[in-house]
């Protein structure tokens, strides 16, 4: 079966900011990203968990599948914003079967 | 004394005090039971939606006076000036960035619901009434603290990104929360239907509340016990900020309460006000706002110090102090 290159770019953010950074997906022309629940974790500021009440610090993971080049315009709009919004943000190569659908 | 002795022995003996503390010893010794977020979550929102009502419909009843307008805008005063007091106070006392003790300001500026009801709750236990329009005087001084807050902070930030699509989602987040929106929906609802609109929910609103707001309370244990354990930003001084700035607030509510001519409920509810601290509103609008600021500040001292401190020894003292200046 064939497969096409594509990147799979994934970011961890506090749910408060996932339209900040969503928004930034749309206007690079991404055409769907996949936002998931998280349930616990502990970073630099101390453990966190599933955020009962404030819903401030639970975190949640944006997964986004693109072309490079886009991969790229989008990294370079958020990398402005990691230290304030000290959000975490990788990418990795992925195969994906229908080219036309990212 | 021995007054104030008594109040403050039937306030740690009520099943929503006790409920707290179950929730708080049973997190500390690290048992398993927890609340499911979606059920705290829906707790959280009957409770809003409970007192609002009430709040209406006793207003309602007992028709509007001239100190309404009064008290709202004293609420508001306290709201806005708040942030002030307790910034200078923590530039004093603690290490904070000054982005982070804008942010901490903040949230003392705004109210708790929760420690409103559970006031409110306590003084209807001890027999003492307060005026309906609390609730509303409540949902107006919840904002106007993020906003004194958010000037304190950006004498520190060097904004250049200040899209007007991010103020957008502020205000929207400011002024169209969730617990706002519910909180004077339900109110307008209960003044608008009255007497008969609360004898036809009663079975709903007023039945249950009690036992609802102890399953709450319960969970807030947990979460003040478990935040409290895991935090590892908290210092000596940011723990005596967050014992005296509640006594400094309740002291300014108090004083509002009786300049304006409130009952002796009313004041006790204006020092409640003025002394809790918010964990929904402001949290969520400083993430926004401010994402440099650390919520692991912010929150622990709001839920996991100051709350506690109102719910158990807070409460009791503002009513006392308030019979004793009223003579009530």
């Amino acid at each position: 079966m064939e497969t096409h290159t594509r990147k799979k770019i994934e970011i961890i953010v506090d749910a408060p900011l996932v339209n900040r950074i969503t928004r930034e997906i749309d206007q690079i022309g991404a055409t769907g990203y996949t936002v998931f629940r998280s349930v616990g974790g502990r970073g630099h500021d101390g453990s966190w968990r599933e955020d009962q009440l404030t819903g401030t610090q639970q975190k949640v993971l944006i997964k986004i599948i693109i072309g490079e080049s886009r991969a790229e315009a989008l990294i370079e709009r958020l990398s402005s914003q990691l230290e304030r919004y000290s959000c975490i943000i990788y990418v990795s190569t992925v195969e994906v079967v229908r080219a036309e659908k990212f | 004394m021995s007054d104030l002795f008594s109040i403050a022995l039937s306030n740690l003996l009520s099943p929503m005090v006790l409920f707290f503390a179950l929730g708080f010893v049973a997190a500390l010794a690290r048992s398993d039971l927890s609340i499911p977020e979606a059920i705290a979550k829906a707790l959280s929102l009957y409770l809003m939606l409970a007192i609002g009502f009430k709040g209406g419909a006793g207003v309602a009843a007992h028709g509007i006076d001239a100190t309404l307008v009064l008290t709202a805008i004293a609420g508001i005063a306290l709201s806005f000036l708040m942030p002030f007091v307790a910034f200078t106070l923590l530039k004093r006392m603690s290490k904070l960035s000054g982005v982070d003790a804008a942010a901490v300001s903040a949230h003392y500026g705004s109210i708790s619901i929760v420690t409103f009801v559970s006031g409110a709750e306590f003084l209807s236990l001890m027999g003492v009434t307060y005026e309906g329009y609390l609730v509303a005087v409540m949902a107006l001084m919840e904002t106007p603290a993020i906003i004194s807050g958010l000037w304190l902070a950006s004498r520190y930030l060097d904004r250049s990104d200040n899209t007007s699509n991010g103020q957008n989602e502020l205000l929207r987040e400011v002024f169209l929360n969730g617990s706002v929106v519910l909180l004077i929906g339900a109110f307008v609802i209960g003044l608008a239907t009255g007497t008969k609109g609360m004898e036809t929910v009663a079975p709903f609103i007023d039945a249950p509340f009690k036992g609802i707001l102890c399953f709450f309370l319960l969970d807030m244990g947990l979460i003040a016990a478990s935040r409290l354990r895991e935090a590892r930003v908290i210092s000596p001084g940011l723990i005596g900020f967050g014992l005296l700035m509640p006594l400094i607030g309740a002291a300014l509510g108090t004083a509002a309460g009786l300049l304006v001519g409130l009952s002796t409920g009313g004041v006790t509810l204006m020092a409640v006000l003025a002394a809790s601290a918010s964990y929904i509103a402001v949290p969520a609008a400083m993430r926004l706002a401010l994402p440099e600021a650390n919520p692991a500040v912010y929150l622990t001292l709001s839920l996991a110090i100051t709350f506690p401190f109102n719910l158990t020894v807070g409460i009791p003292l503002y009513l006392a102090v308030a019979q004793y200046l009223t003579g009530g």
